[in-house]
């Protein structure tokens, strides 16, 4: 596996790819989950799903520390049957650009489910410290 | 459901012994979240609580109003408008827009209980076309 790399806003690309990576979601962190939050749902809470699918983008930088989740957009597409736990994320850095001084990078991630349907895409907008 | 309804609010309370969880849970130590000193020399007046754990509680309040139509037809976006901080009372709000005959249209976010000032704001579409029971 490649080393990570920290995050700077300097050296991302436009276009770059986060290259696809499957995992399978825990029982233990569904239960985990359930005790910070509550238990909402039968199965896999859609939150859950979504925070895994950082994992493309965590595989191949390390958050630098001060940068600040700035916006997100999430579009739901499948709902995530019980039992399910196999999945594959992959994105691309969207854009990046400066707003009152600030360095706003977004990234855009797809998420599948092990029969390669899209069950949701998201749009994470961070402000990064350099 | 008409517009001006409200979704059913989630209240919960931010302290650093749940940000210390999330940070476990999620895996993210940025010390923004979990070093005060750190937090404070990055000027933001101490730690702060990472903006998912607002997001949890939208979807968890859009997820409970619309189960698999959420799950299977929305959209939203969310901005982090302000820090949630330890100590501070939440509650998720929600409230109808505009519906047309295939989506609703909410103003989502989190605000203060005490004075209502809006930490996270958003809005969210929930289609609401026919969903057969094998999806």
């Amino acid at each position: 596996m490649a080393e990570k790399k920290t995050m700077k806003f300097s050296e991302l690309k436009e276009g770059e790819i986060l290259s696809a990576v499957s995992y399978e979601i825990a029982d233990e962190k569904i239960e985990e989950y359930k005790r910070i939050f509550g238990n909402s749902s039968e199965g896999l809470p859609p939150f859950v799903s979504c925070l895994y699918a950082m994992k493309c983008l965590l595989e191949k930088y390390s958050i630098q520390p001060g940068t600040i989740h700035a916006f997100q957009e999430v579009e739901l597409k499948k709902e995530i049957p019980l039992g399910e736990r196999f999945f594959r994320s992959y994105g691309v850095v969207k854009e990046k650009f400066n707003k009152r001084g600030k360095n706003y990078a977004v990234f855009e991630i797809t998420t599948e489910d092990s029969r390669g349907i899209i069950v949701h895409k998201m749009k994470l907008g961070f402000v990064i410290p350099e | 459901m008409k517009p001006g309804d409200k979704l059913k609010e989630i209240r919960f309370k931010i302290t650093q012994e749940k940000i210390n969880q999330f940070a476990q849970f999620s895996g993210d130590f940025n010390p923004i979240h979990v070093n005060e000193e750190f937090a404070k020399m990055m000027g933001l007046g101490g730690t702060i609580a990472h903006g998912a754990i607002g997001m949890a509680y939208i979807m968890k309040m859009l997820h409970s109003e619309f189960g698999k139509r959420f799950c299977e037809g929305s959209r939203f976006i969310i901005k982090f408008i302000s820090p949630m901080r330890p100590n501070f009372e939440l509650k998720t709000f929600g409230e109808v827009k505009e519906i047309s005959s295939d989506s609703i249209y909410l103003s989502i976010g989190v605000e203060k209980v005490e004075d209502g000032a809006k930490l996270i704001v958003g809005e969210a579409w929930i289609e609401m076309g026919a969903h057969s029971s094998d999806g």
